[in-house]
C-alpha cells in the first residue's frame, strides 16, 4: 500500500489509510482527525500573523481603556477556528506611578488586557511581554494592539529596528495552539 | 516522535492568588492536569500572569514547578524594596526532560523569610479586569 495515493485539490488523499480532504493552504500539513479522516490544518507554534513597530517612541496618552492610543495596529489575518496564542512585545518606560495597561482589540472590542506595568515609585524602563490564549473565530481578523495610562503623566513604547546599540522593534505575533 | 511546539498541558485560572507561603510550604498557584510522558521528550514549561504585584517595602517572591512538593525548575523571580507596591506583566519559562509515566505538575509560589505580607497573582476571567493566568507545557 502506498503511503500516499489518490489525488489533492479537494479530491481526497490517503496516507496511510487517512483519508485527507480539503484544499490545503501554504504551511498546512494534513492532520488526522481519526484513524481513517483527516484535514489540512497548521502545526503547533505555526505563525499566523506577526506586526511589529519600530518608531522610537510611542507616547501613549489615553487615560481612557476603550479608546486606548494605538501601539500596533496589525494587518488583516486568516485563522482556522482553533485556538492561538498572542505574544506582545515591548520596552516600556512608564512615568512616575502612572503605569501603562496594554491590550488586544478588535474594532472597539476589547479582546482582553494582555500587559501592564505600575511601578509605584520611579519611572524606570522594562521589558514588557504578554500572552493571551483565545480561539478567534474562522475567517480573517484585524486587530490593534492599544495603551492606556493612569495618572497624570504620559508613559511610552520605545522601538527601534534593532542592530548594534539599537532597541528591538516591538511586536505582537499570533501563533498556532 | 516528537513535534516541538505540540501542547501538552494548559491550565488557567480566573481568580487571584494570594501567594504568602515560605519555600517550604509554597502557595499553589495553578495545578496542572496529569500527562503521561515518554522519558525521552523534553519539553518547555511556561508560566504567565498578566500582574504580579509586589507589596511596598522588603519583598522577594520567586515561582517554580514542582510535582508533590519538590521543586522542578524555578520560573520567575523578583525582588524590591520600594515604597509603593510594583505592578508588572509576569511570564517564566523552563526546559526539562520528565521521567517516563504520568506525571501531575503545579505551578507555586513562596516568599523569602524577610518578606513581609502577601505577593499577589491576578487573573480574571477573559474580559475581567485581568487576563487568565496560565501554565502550559509543550513539547520542546
Amino acid at each position: 500500500m502506498p503511503f500516499i495515493s489518490g489525488g489533492g485539490g479537494g479530491a481526497g488523499g490517503a496516507i496511510s489509510g487517512v483519508t485527507v480532504t480539503g484544499t490545503a493552504s501554504a504551511g498546512q500539513v494534513p492532520v488526522a482527525s481519526s484513524s481513517s479522516a483527516g484535514q489540512w490544518g497548521f502545526t503547533s507554534g505555526y505563525e499566523i500573523g506577526y506586526d511589529q513597530i519600530t518608531a522610537a517612541s510611542t507616547s501613549i496618552t489615553s487615560t481612557t481603556e476603550a479608546t486606548g492610543t494605538t501601539v500596533i495596529t496589525c494587518a488583516a489575518h486568516t485563522f482556522d477556528g482553533a485556538a492561538v496564542m498572542v505574544e506582545f512585545f515591548g520596552l516600556v518606560e512608564p512615568s512616575s506611578t502612572s503605569g501603562i495597561i496594554v491590550s488586544l482589540f478588535e474594532s472597539s472590542t476589547q479582546i482582553s488586557r494582555i500587559a501592564e506595568l505600575l511601578p509605584g515609585a520611579i519611572s524606570p524602563g522594562y521589558t514588557l511581554t504578554g500572552r493571551f490564549r483565545f480561539t478567534p473565530t474562522a475567517g480573517s481578523h484585524t486587530y490593534t494592539v492599544t495603551a492606556f495610562h493612569q495618572g497624570a503623566s504620559n508613559g511610552s513604547i520605545v522601538a527601534g529596528s534593532g542592530g548594534t546599540g539599537g532597541d528591538p522593534p516591538c511586536f505582537v505575533r499570533f501563533t498556532k495552539v | 516522535m516528537s513535534t516541538p511546539g505540540t501542547e501538552l498541558d494548559y491550565v488557567e485560572i480566573t481568580a487571584t492568588v494570594n501567594v504568602s507561603g515560605l519555600e517550604a510550604a509554597p502557595t499553589a498557584i495553578v495545578d496542572g492536569n496529569a500527562v503521561t510522558y515518554d522519558g525521552l521528550t523534553r519539553v518547555k514549561v511556561e508560566w504567565y500572569a498578566q500582574v504580579v504585584e509586589l507589596p511596598a517595602g522588603y519583598y522577594d517572591l520567586n515561582i517554580g514547578l514542582y510535582e508533590a512538593g519538590t521543586v522542578v525548575t524555578l520560573l520567575f523571580g523578583a525582588f524590591h524594596n520600594e515604597t509603593h507596591a510594583l505592578d508588572w506583566t509576569a511570564y517564566g519559562s523552563g526546559f526539562f526532560t520528565p521521567t517516563a509515566g504520568s506525571h501531575t505538575y503545579t505551578v507555586a509560589g513562596f516568599r523569602s523569610p524577610g518578606s513581609s505580607g502577601s505577593a499577589i497573582v491576578a487573573a480574571s476571567a477573559q474580559g475581567g479586569d485581568y487576563a487568565p493566568s496560565w501554565y502550559r507545557l509543550t513539547e520542546a
